[in-house]
């Protein structure tokens, strides 16, 4: 009886519901406001109007429904580079997730001198592409070093920048750099292992190897997924190593995206743009829930 | 596996960081006699391969000397850089930390959507927002401003991000103390939030400064004048034919970055972690 | 309409806390609580006491019901506005600022003169010995100074009501003990109104002129400590109050030849008729007994129960003796610290009739 009671009175309640007074419901939105402010109008609002535009034709402002859209997926310069940037993501992710987290793991089983060998793979971080680069071509030109050093064995000399090899020349310097970001994702993932854990295996009997295979990789499932999304958006930046490597029309085989918008963009051609921007905002979206969701599932098991 | 062993691999690994920083510091002491006997076959396509010895043969300052004192534009080029480098992270603690704190601190109506807009924007690629930036400077006639370059980048989303997970840190406790001792949510924020969350802030200035110090994409974009332009476009640009400026150019650039790095290193980390952590 | 309210002191009328899920945190609770006084809330861990302490001090809202503080209805006033200090469990130091800083903040927030907050901050500093640390930071502060700093803060102002949660729970018994006493003793010399949750009921029994006991949300019993001990409103209380623990077991009301028995297994212990609600005794019931009135006696004293030892605790004070017996439920008891006794031995026990309580064995609800 009394809980009926109650629960009516809940009800009654929950149709009034708990307001707090306007002065305090403003308050966060006060804090918010500022930035609220500059994004909506650097960057929400315009990329709505982006999105307008993709569907007009930029000169008359006509309607042109996916007319944009189908002519950039049409482009040969746009699946060039389409096929250029995938093929970059594909080959350079995988790569730079086990190097790092086998460095991350080595430097976890080596406790000494941990602190300069974490400096020291961090420190790319901190050289702006474009002072390192100078040095890239130095290197990777088809008089340079590595040149002069394969002829030691008598390796003929090859076009590193100039040619398909520069493919292999830009997930190099990309790597150089960013991989002690994916270290410190990685270590912090490791330190979060519970070493209750490492000992009662231990004390079960487990091997080293075991141990990594039943303890350590499943629990850093949750982080190769942080890592991994981390690191794709991340490698869009790639741009500046190809772009100071090579210049604005490099090689075939290194023509990414990036490339292809800021062509694009020297041409002022905006549908074009606009409706590439859409489809690219659309596909990192798409990467994000999609990553979530699979992170999600990580935690609940 | 044996720990030397590791210990060799580690190593290996770090030589090979340092190695290409060792050329460039080596390479600015060359005088520019022996860089371009080195680097001949590289800069006139000759035959032969260029050579790099590991301690300059000959060393000087004469490079040095050449950049500081007959090459006046390359400070104009510096001091462009730090014009848009330290307003947008000023713009990003003084927008974004209020932001953070509200995400934090509050609950309200929206406020997950809204903060789930912002992570997506933090992750969208410059090229997606390029034109639309243009279409928006171009209208306030910010193009060929360094506006046009401050603005966007101060309305980047990462550091709301960033200092969110740093202000989740500090104890409910203390600030609901605060709020029961007279402070206003405005002076919590002030006295409470910003003095706690400190190390986010400066994670949040460091991240920051390592990428708009190496930024090329928007001021490509958006800076037509070059007199305008930062160092890592300016780099990008100078010819070969002085190739001791520019790899003095070079290390001058990396300095800051290098010196922020190496004071700022335990909130570099704390900075990559939380922007690792989930929401 | 105001009048229905007392002037001062902080009434709670019909407070209900849910919180999203259907979970009802906070029952109906009702309490007058009168100027000055040292309330207690005391309960096991997720009984409201915290909840209920929170809506007071507006860090929480309010379902439905109304707090109010001298005759004004506080259900919307802001935590800052409703003058009151608060103690949190974890002291919640400001970590950023030193000691004398921590304690001059709230002085500071209600804009009150430079001179005069130095001299309000030097004064409770004396008070709690903590003047050799003013220029410290929390940090490096060992728990129970870190305790003291949260108490001087709350202290340096004079507010209506002092709230404390749990404040001596992360202090080591020595350092409790110690500090239990100095709150009490500040608390009678300022005369502020103050409400204490804890979940320790020495620290309720020691410590409050006024006890509110909880369980589930709901109030139990409200009154003062020797109420609260002595007539228990519900076998709840009955057995949450005192060390050890109440005897409680099983009983039927006998009635033989005009005489009166509770029956304890399958002996009977008689009892005075008179002080019996008779008609409520044929439902079913539970007895209990605090072990202190349980005495030891020798074997041939009437009524008489033979009990056999099987646990012994020393306190150095005093002696508790578990007993058991077949066909009997087992029974605490306390007596002198020069007892003895042996587990193992048998011995004689005699039940005080007119300390035995009887509740509904259904509704808890104390009879007797």
């Amino acid at each position: 009886m009394k809980k009926i009671l109650l629960r009516q009175r809940k009800k009654q309640w929950d149709e009034h519901d708990y307001k707090a007074p306007w002065k305090e419901r403003i308050v966060p939105w006060m804090f918010l406001a500022p930035s609220l402010f500059v994004v909506s109008v650097m960057v929400l609002l315009p990329l709505l109007d982006a999105f307008r535009r993709s569907f007009f034709f930029a000169v008359s402002n006509q309607f042109v429904g996916l007319q944009n859209y189908i002519s950039v997926l049409g482009n040969s310069a746009f699946k060039l580079a389409a096929a250029n940037t995938a093929k970059f993501i594909a080959v350079c992710i995988p790569l730079l997730l086990v190097i790092s987290l086998a460095v991350a793991l080595m430097l976890t089983a080596f406790q000494e001198k941990r602190g300069i060998f974490k400096t020291s793979f961090l420190v790319p971080m901190a050289i702006p592409v474009a002072s390192i680069v100078l040095l890239w071509r130095v290197i990777f030109h088809r008089n340079g070093l590595l040149n002069g050093i394969r002829a030691l064995w008598d390796a003929a000399p090859v076009d590193w920048i100039g040619s398909a090899a520069s493919f292999g020349v830009l997930v190099f310097a990309y790597l150089w750099k960013n991989f002690g970001y994916d270290m410190v994702l990685w270590l912090s993932g490791i330190s979060a292992i519970n070493p209750a854990l490492y000992e009662a295996a231990q004390i079960d009997g487990a091997g080293s190897v075991k141990r990594f295979v039943k303890i350590t990789l499943p629990n850093l499932m949750p982080t190769l997924f942080t890592v991994a999304v981390l690191s794709l958006l991340n490698s869009f930046k790639v741009f500046r190593e190809a772009y100071l490597i090579a210049g604005s029309y490099p090689d075939d085989s290194i023509y990414m995206l990036q490339h292809l918008f800021n062509n694009w963009f020297s041409n002022l051609d905006v549908d074009k743009m606009c409706a590439g921007a859409v489809m690219m905002a659309l596909l990192v979206f798409i990467l994000i829930m999609l990553l979530q969701k699979i992170m999600n599932r990580g935690d609940s098991v | 596996m044996k720990k030397w062993f590791i210990g060799i691999i580690l190593f290996l690994v770090s030589v090979f960081i340092w190695v290409p920083l060792w050329m460039l510091l080596s390479g600015t002491l060359m005088g520019a006699g022996e860089l371009s006997w080195n680097l001949a076959p590289v800069l006139e396509s000759g035959d032969g391969y260029a050579t790099w010895p590991i301690i300059a043969n000959y060393p000087t300052l004469q490079a040095y000397v050449e950049l500081l004192l007959d090459t006046p534009q390359f400070f104009t080029v510096f001091w462009n850089s730090c014009k848009q480098v330290f307003p947008i992270i000023l713009g990003h603690i003084v927008l974004g930390a209020p932001a953070a704190w509200a995400f934090a601190r509050f609950e309200f109506r929206g406020k997950k959507v809204l903060y789930t807009l912002y992570i997506v924007l933090m992750l969208m690629p410059f090229q997606v927002t390029m034109v639309s930036s243009y279409l928006v400077l171009n209208k306030l006639g910010f193009i060929d401003n360094i506006w046009a370059i401050i603005l966007p980048g101060a309305a980047s989303t990462l550091p709301v991000f960033i200092m969110t997970s740093f202000f989740l840190t500090i104890p409910n406790a203390v600030t609901e103390a605060a709020a029961v001792d007279g402070a206003s949510s405005f002076q919590t924020f002030l006295r409470l939030g910003l003095p706690l969350g400190a190390p986010g802030i400066l994670s949040v200035a460091v991240l920051g400064f390592l990428e708009y110090w190496n930024a090329m994409e928007a001021p490509q974009a958006f800076l037509k004048d070059q007199t305008l332009w930062p160092l890592s476009l300016y780099m990008a640009n100078i010819t070969a034919d002085n190739a001791g400026v520019s790899l003095i150019a070079s290390l001058i650039t990396l300095m800051p970055p290098l010196l922020i790095f190496l004071f700022g290193q335990k909130y570099l980390e704390q900075g990559i972690i939380s922007s690792g952590m989930k929401d | 309409m105001e009048n229905r309210f007392q002037a001062s002191g902080l009434q709670i009328h019909n407070v209900n806390k849910w919180y999203p899920g259907d979970v009802h945190a906070v029952i109906d609770m009702n309490m007058e609580i009168e100027q000055g006084e040292f309330i207690v809330f005391v309960g096991p861990s997720g009984c409201g006491k915290t909840t209920l302490l929170r809506m007071i001090a507006g860090l929480e809202g309010i379902s439905s019901g109304e707090v109010i503080m001298d005759g004004r209805i506080v259900n919307r006033v802001p935590p800052k506005k409703r003058d009151i200090a608060m103690v949190f469990q974890n002291y919640a130091l400001y970590p950023n600022m030193k000691v004398k800083d921590n304690i001059a903040f709230p002085l500071k927030m209600r804009h009150t003169g430079k001179q005069e907050t130095a001299v309000r901050v030097a004064e409770v500093a004396e008070k709690l010995e903590l003047n050799t640390m003013l220029d410290r930071k929390p940090g490096a502060l060992s728990g129970g100074q870190r305790q003291r700093v949260a108490l001087a803060r709350s202290m340096v102002r004079e507010p209506k009501l002092f709230l404390m949660d749990e404040p001596l729970a992360n202090l080591d018994a020595k350092l409790r003990v110690e500090m239990r006493r100095e709150i009490i003793t500040l608390q009678r010399e300022l005369g502020v109104t103050t409400i204490y949750v804890t979940h320790d009921q020495i620290e309720a029994m020691t410590m409050g002129t006024r006890i509110a006991v909880m369980n589930g949300g709901v109030l139990q019993q409200f009154g003062t400590p020797q109420e609260i001990y002595q007539h228990p409103a519900n076998l709840f209380v009955a057995g949450f109050i005192g060390s050890p623990n109440m005897n409680l077991w099983n009983t039927e009301f006998v009635s033989d030849d005009g005489r009166c028995f509770l029956t304890l297994g399958d002996a009977r212990i008689p009892i005075g008729k008179s002080s019996f609600p008779v008609d409520q005794l044929q439902e079913p019931l539970k007895a209990g007994i605090r072990p202190e009135h349980i005495e030891l006696v020798e074997p041939d004293t009437c009524g008489a129960i033979q009990m056999t030892i099987s646990i012994l605790e020393n306190t150095g004070r005093e002696i508790a003796i578990f007993l058991a017996a077949s066909g009997k439920p087992d029974l605490a008891i306390v007596t002198d610290a020069d007892f003895s006794g042996q587990p193992g031995q048998a011995v004689y026990v005699r039940l005080k009739q007119e300390k035995i309580h009887i509740f509904n064995a259904e509704t808890g609800k104390a009879l007797r």
